[in-house]
C-alpha cells in the first residue's frame, strides 16, 4: 500500500506551484492515502492532492486558510498507527526529544511533522519519525536554499519502506529507508 | 474425499446415458424425440457439482458396475469400427469380472494408451463421444492439443519441461517489486517511476490487468460451484495475466476465461479420478512404467502448470479469432462500397471473415433457404456468432455436453476445423424454427442457444458436412417438430416419413409463431403497403398456380404477410437480380410452410366459434332455423377444407355453396365496384396495370373476408350470404377501377357512399348489418350522414352490393 507524504507548500504565498518534474511523478491510481502535515494554504491544493487519491488526510499548520484542520491526527494504516502534526507548536522545532514527547502522546509507531522545510527520517528509540520537508521547496524562516521533497511510504504488514524523492539541481533523486516494526 | 462422491456420480449419471449415441442409427426421428430425457441436463449436472461438498457414499460395485457397463459399449463401438477389431476384446470381454471391477481405472488406461498407434484410435473414440465418462479425458486432449506427443516414453520429460516452463515464466511475469529490492537502480526501482523497465511501473500495469481478468474470472461459470473457490479463482487469474503477458499485442480479451475454465475442470476431475484409484486399488496392475506415468502427468500439484500449458495450446489456435481491430488498424478505411454490408467491409478482422465465409459458402451449401432467410433478414453472422466461435460454444451448452463437443474438435486437429461446421450444423438444428420467425426472434433464439438433447448429432452433422462422402448423414435432428421434419425430409430425399405421434406437437408449434403471422398480416392488409410489396405479390401468385387447389385457396393472407417483410429487401433485390428467382422460390417455400400452419389454425378456430354458435342455436327458437343449419353445415365443409380432411377441388365440381364461400366476393367486388372508378378522375395512370391490381384487390379483399370469417362466425349476413342462390359470379367484363387508394379518391367514394347508402335502405334483411357499419364510421361523423368517411372495411360495402344484384 502506498502512502504519500508532504507538506509545507505555502502556495500562493511563497510558491507558485509543485515542481513540474513532481507533478508528472504524482499520478492518480498508485496512492492510496495522503498524509499531509499542513500549510496547504489554499482550497486549491487541497483540491489537487484529491485528484491524486480520495483518501487525504491534513493537519493544521500556521498559514492555513481552512481553520478547521485539526493540530494532531493519528491515521491507522495495516498495522501502523501514524500520526501527524505540523510541527510549528514543537519547540524547540524539529527537535527529537519533543517529538518524542508528542509520539508518546499519541502513542504511534510512525510520527510525521514538517515546518522545518528539510527532510529528515530516523529511528528513535524504536519509534521512526519522518519529516518529509517542503514539496514546493518554500523557504522557512531561517532558511532560503530549500531542497523541494517528499516521501511515498509503501507499507506491507509489519515493514515501511520510505523513499524520499528530492529535487536536487533540477533532477529528481531518490532514496530508500526501510523500517521494521517489532 | 468429498470431490470423489461427486464423481462417481457424474461417472455413473454418464455411464447410463453413454447409451444415447448409438440410439440416433437406428430410429427414426419421430422416437428421437424422446431420447433427450436421457441425456444429461444442465439441472443433472449441476444437482451433481452441487452434490461437491458433500460426502456421498455409493455403494462401489454398483459404480463399478456402470463403468463396466459402459467399457462394454465403447469396446463394442469400437469394434465395429473396421480396423479396430481387435483392439480389446482381450481386455474387456474376456476379463473376468472381479478384477474389471477392481481395476478398471487401469484397464482403461491400458486400452487407451497402451496399443502401438493409440493415438488414431483415441482420436476417433473422442469424436465419437466415448470420452464421456473417460477418467483420462486431461491427457487425450494434451496428445490432441500437442502438450504431450504420441510417444508415451517422452511424456513424464516433456510434462515436466513444460512445467518448468511456465514456472519460470510465472516468476518471470509476475513481479513483485518489493522483492526485487536490490538487484535495481532505484531510480527506476521506485513507486513512482513510469519508466518502462521498472518493477513497479510494470505491477501497476499487470494489477489493471489483473482487475479485469478478475472481473471476468469471478463471473465464469457462476452456476458451477467449482468455479466459486478462491484457489481456482486465483489460479485462473494467474494463468491468464501469464498468457497475457507473455501475448502483448493481444493482452486480454474476454472470453479467454471461457476457454480456460472447462480445461482445468477436466484436469481437476482427472486428478481426482486419479486419487480415487489410487486409493481404491492398487496400480500394480500396470507395470512400473505406465504407473509411474499417471503419477507425473496426472499430479494434482501442478494443476496450474498444465493447464497453462493446455490453454496456450488451444489459444495458438484460437488467437486469430480474438484479434479485433484496435490491434491492427485498418488503414484502408472509407472504400464504401455502396451495397457492402458491415461484414465485407472489414477484410482484415480474422473473425468477421470466418464468420462471413461460414454463412456465405458453408451454410449457403447446406442449406440454402436458411441462408436467404438470414440475409433476408439481415442477420450477420457476427451478432450471435463470435460469441459462438471464441467460446468454443462454451455459452451454448451445460458443461458435459460442452466437453464432448471440445473432444470432438480437439481430437479433429488442432487446426480447430470442425468448429465452422459445427456452427453450420447449429443453425441447421435450428432451421426450422429460425424460418418460421422475424428479425428478433430468429435473433433471440440465437442469441441464448435452446437446450439440446443429443450433443452427438453435431459432431456427426458438422463431419458429414464437411464430409459428405465419408461420413453417413446423421438421421434428422432438429429443434421443431413435423412441418420441419418433413420438409427436411423432402429436401434430403430422406424416405423416412414422420410418424403420427408428432402431429399434436406440430400444432402446438406452429400456433405459436401463427400468432405473429396474423399480427403482421393484418397490419400489412391496413396499410396496404409499399407499390413494390404490390409488385412482387403480382410475380409471386403467378409462381403459386400450383396444381395443387389446396394451396392455392388459402394462401393468400399468408403470402400477402410475408410480403409486406420482403419489401424491405429492395435494395437486395435490385442488386442481385440474378438470385431473384431463386430468392423468390425460398420465398415460396417459406410462405407455403406459414400458410400451412395458418390453414390448421383457421380451422380450428372455425371449430371453435361453430361449436359456439350451435350452441347458441340450440337454445332459441328461430322462424328460419333450417336456413341457419344449412349455412353452419357450408361452413363445416369450410373448414374441413381447412383443415384438408375434404379436398377442395371434388367440393368446388359438387357443391356450389362450397365454392361461393370462396369466392362470390372476389367477383362482386370488381361488379359492384366498377361504376364508381369509371366516375372517378384521378386513376388514368392506374390504367396501365390495371390487371394486376384488380387481382391484386382480390385476394386483398378475400384476406379481409378470411380474418372476417375467423373473428365472427356468426355473423348473419355472412352465412346467408354464403347461401344466397342469387348472386352473380360472372366477372364483369370492363375491370377499370381502383380499389383501395382511399387517399386519392376520395371524391369517388363520396358518391360511393350515397349509392351505397340507398341501397342500405332498399334492402331489408340487411338492416342489422348496416346498422354495424355506421357504428364503424360514427366515430368520425358525428352528423349521422356517414358520407364523410369511408369504412376502413370494405367488406360491408361490397356485401350490401351484392345482395342487391
Amino acid at each position: 500500500m502506498l502512502v504519500l507524504v508532504l507538506g509545507d507548500l505555502h502556495i500562493p504565498h511563497r510558491c507558485n506551484a509543485v515542481p513540474a518534474k513532481f507533478k508528472k511523478l504524482l499520478v492518480p491510481g498508485k496512492i492510496q492515502h495522503i498524509l499531509c502535515t499542513g500549510n496547504l494554504c489554499t482550497k486549491e491544493s487541497f483540491d489537487y492532492l484529491k485528484t491524486l487519491a480520495s483518501d487525504v488526510h491534513v493537519v493544521r499548520g500556521d498559514f492555513e486558510e481552512n481553520m478547521n484542520y485539526p493540530d494532531q491526527k493519528v491515521v491507522t494504516v495495516g498495522q501502523f498507527r501514524i500520526g501527524m502534526c505540523h510541527g510549528h507548536q514543537v519547540v524547540p522545532w524539529g527537535d527529537n526529544e519533543s517529538l518524542a514527547m508528542v509520539q508518546r502522546q499519541l502513542d504511534v509507531d510512525i510520527l510525521i511533522s514538517g515546518h522545518t522545510h528539510k527532510f529528515e527520517a530516523f529511528e528513535h528509540e524504536n519509534k521512526f519519525y519522518i519529516n518529509p520537508g517542503s514539496a514546493t521547496g518554500a523557504f522557512n524562516t531561517l532558511d532560503s536554499e530549500i531542497i523541494p521533497s517528499f516521501v511515498i511510504l509503501d507499507i506491507q504488514q509489519s515493514t515501511v519502506v520510505a523513499y524520499v524523492y528530492k529535487l536536487i539541481n533540477d533532477d529528481v533523486k531518490v532514496e530508500r529507508i526501510e523500517y521494521k516494526k517489532n | 474425499m468429498s470431490m470423489e462422491g461427486m464423481l462417481k456420480r457424474l461417472r455413473s449419471m454418464s455411464g447410463k446415458q453413454l447409451k444415447s449415441p448409438t440410439v440416433p442409427s437406428q430410429h427414426l426421428p419421430g422416437q428421437r424425440q424422446t431420447t433427450p430425457s436421457t441425456t444429461p441436463s444442465k439441472d443433472d449436472i449441476l444437482s451433481t457439482l452441487d452434490g461437491f461438498g458433500e460426502k456421498i457414499q455409493e455403494p462401489i460395485p454398483s459404480e463399478d458396475n456402470n463403468n463396466k457397463h459402459v467399457r462394454r459399449y465403447s469396446a463394442a463401438s469400437v469394434n465395429s469400427e473396421t480396423e479396430n477389431d481387435s483392439m480389446d476384446t482381450g481386455v474387456c470381454d474376456t476379463e473376468p469380472t472381479i478384477t474389471s471391477i477392481t481395476h478398471s481405472y487401469s484397464l482403461e488406461w491400458e486400452k487407451l494408451f497402451l496399443k502401438t498407434g493409440y493415438l488414431r484410435h483415441l482420436r476417433n473414440y473422442a469424436l465419437k463421444g466415448n470420452l464421456r465418462s473417460s477418467r483420462f479425458r486431461s491427457i487425450s486432449w494434451k496428445l490432441f492439443l500437442g502438450v504431450l506427443e504420441e510417444d508415451t516414453t517422452a511424456w513424464i520429460n516433456k510434462t515436466k519441461q513444460s512445467r518448468a516452463k511456465y514456472k519460470d515464466l510465472k516468476d518471470k511475469l509476475i513481479v513483485n517489486p518489493r522483492k526485487a529490492v536490490d538487484t535495481q537502480d532505484l531510480s527506476f526501482n521506485n513507486p513512482l517511476s513510469q519508466e518502462d523497465e521498472s518493477p513497479w511501473n510494470r505491477f501497476f500495469l499487470d494489477n489493471e490487468l489483473r482487475l479485469t481478468i478478475k472481473q471476468d474470472v469471478i463471473r465464469t461459470f457462476p452456476e458451477i460451484e467449482f468455479y466459486r473457490s478462491e484457489k481456482i479463482r486465483e489460479l485462473m487469474t494467474d494463468i491468464l495475466l501469464c498468457y497475457c503477458r507473455l501475448h502483448d499485442t493481444l493482452s486480454y480479451r474476454q472470453g479467454m476465461h471461457e476457454l480456460l475454465a472447462p480445461i482445468i475442470f477436466v484436469l481437476h476431475c482427472d486428478h481426482q479420478a486419479f486419487l480415487h484409484a489410487s486409493e481404491m486399488e492398487s496400480l500394480d496392475i500396470l507395470d512400473i512404467d505406465s504407473s509411474e506415468k499417471i503419477k507425473v502427468v496426472l499430479d494434482p500439484k501442478y494443476l496450474e502448470h498444465d493447464a497453462y500449458a493446455m490453454f496456450s495450446q488451444v489459444m495458438l489456435t484460437m488467437e486469430p479469432w480474438y484479434v479485433s481491430k484496435e490491434v491492427y488498424p485498418t488503414k484502408s478505411a472509407d472504400v464504401n462500397q455502396p451495397f457492402a454490408r458491415p461484414q465485407d467491409m472489414n477484410p482484415s478482422n480474422v473473425i468477421v471473415t470466418k464468420l462471413t465465409r461460414i454463412q456465405d459458402y458453408l451454410l449457403k451449401k447446406a442449406d440454402h433457404e436458411l441462408h436467404f432467410h438470414l440475409e433476408k433478414h439481415e442477420i450477420a453472422p457476427q451478432i450471435y456468432g463470435i460469441r459462438w466461435i471464441r467460446l468454443l460454444f462454451g455459452r451454448e451448452f451445460p458443461m458435459q455436453d460442452l466437453l464432448v463437443l471440445w473432444d470432438a474438435i480437439f481430437a479433429d486437429g488442432i487446426g480447430f476445423d470442425l468448429v465452422d461446421y459445427i456452427f453450420v450444423a447449429m443453425l441447421l438444428y435450428l432451421r426450422d424454427h429460425l424460418l418460421s420467425s422475424d428479425y428478433p426472434s430468429c435473433l433471440n433464439t440465437l442469441m441464448r442457444y435452446p437446450p439440446v438433447g443429443d450433443i452427438h448429432f453435431f459432431i456427426d452433422k458438422a463431419r458429414h458436412l464437411r464430409d459428405p462422402h465419408q461420413f453417413p448423414r446423421p438421421p434428422l435432428y432438429t429443434y421443431q417438430s413435423v412441418q420441419t421434419a418433413e420438409k427436411i425430409v423432402k429436401q434430403q430425399e430422406i424416405k423416412e416419413s414422420p410418424t403420427p405421434g408428432n402431429v399434436p406437437q406440430h400444432k402446438r408449434g406452429s400456433s405459436a409463431s401463427l400468432s405473429q403471422v396474423e399480427e403482421s398480416m393484418f397490419r400489412s392488409t391496413q396499410s396496404s403497403s409499399t407499390s413494390l410489396a404490390r409488385y412482387e405479390t403480382q410475380s409471386l401468385r403467378s409462381n403459386v398456380t400450383t396444381p395443387d387447389d389446396q394451396v392455392s385457396v388459402n394462401d393468400s393472407p399468408t403470402r400477402y404477410s410475408s410480403m409486406s417483410s420482403r419489401g424491405k429487401n429492395k435494395k437486395k433485390k435490385t442488386t442481385a437480380v440474378d438470385s431473384a428467382s431463386e430468392a423468390e422460390i425460398a420465398a415460396l417455400r417459406g410462405s407455403l410452410h406459414d400458410k400451412e400452419s395458418m390453414c390448421s389454425y383457421c380451422a380450428t378456430k372455425l371449430d371453435l366459434h361453430i361449436d359456439r354458435l350451435q350452441a347458441q342455436l340450440l337454445q332459441q327458437d328461430l322462424s328460419n332455423e333450417d336456413e341457419i343449419l344449412v349455412a353452419i353445415a357450408g361452413i363445416k365443409q369450410v373448414r374441413d377444407v381447412l383443415k384438408g380432411t375434404l379436398r377442395f377441388s371434388q367440393n368446388l365440381l359438387d357443391e356450389d355453396e362450397i365454392s361461393m364461400n370462396f369466392n362470390h366476393y372476389k367477383m362482386d367486388v370488381s361488379s359492384s365496384e366498377s361504376p364508381d372508378t369509371d366516375s372517378s378522375p384521378g386513376f388514368s395512370e392506374a390504367e396501365i396495370t390495371k390487371d394486376k391490381i384488380v387481382e391484386k384487390h382480390l385476394f386483398y379483399v378475400s384476406s379481409e373476408e378470411n380474418s372476417e370469417a375467423i373473428d365472427s362466425p356468426s355473423d348473419p349476413s355472412l352465412t346467408s350470404g354464403a347461401n344466397n342462390p342469387n348472386i352473380n359470379f360472372k366477372l364483369p367484363a370492363l375491370r377499370d377501377f381502383e380499389l383501395d387508394d382511399f387517399k386519392s379518391g376520395r371524391k369517388s367514394r363520396h358518391f360511393r357512399n350515397k349509392d351505397y347508402i340507398s341501397q342500405n335502405r332498399s334492402s331489408g334483411p340487411n338492416n342489422c348489418e348496416s346498422e354495424f357499419s355506421k357504428s364503424w364510421n360514427g366515430e368520425s361523423s358525428r352528423d349521422t350522414s356517414p358520407e364523410s368517411e369511408e369504412s376502413p372495411n370494405p367488406l360491408y360495402r361490397i356485401r350490401h352490393n351484392t345482395y342487391d344484384l
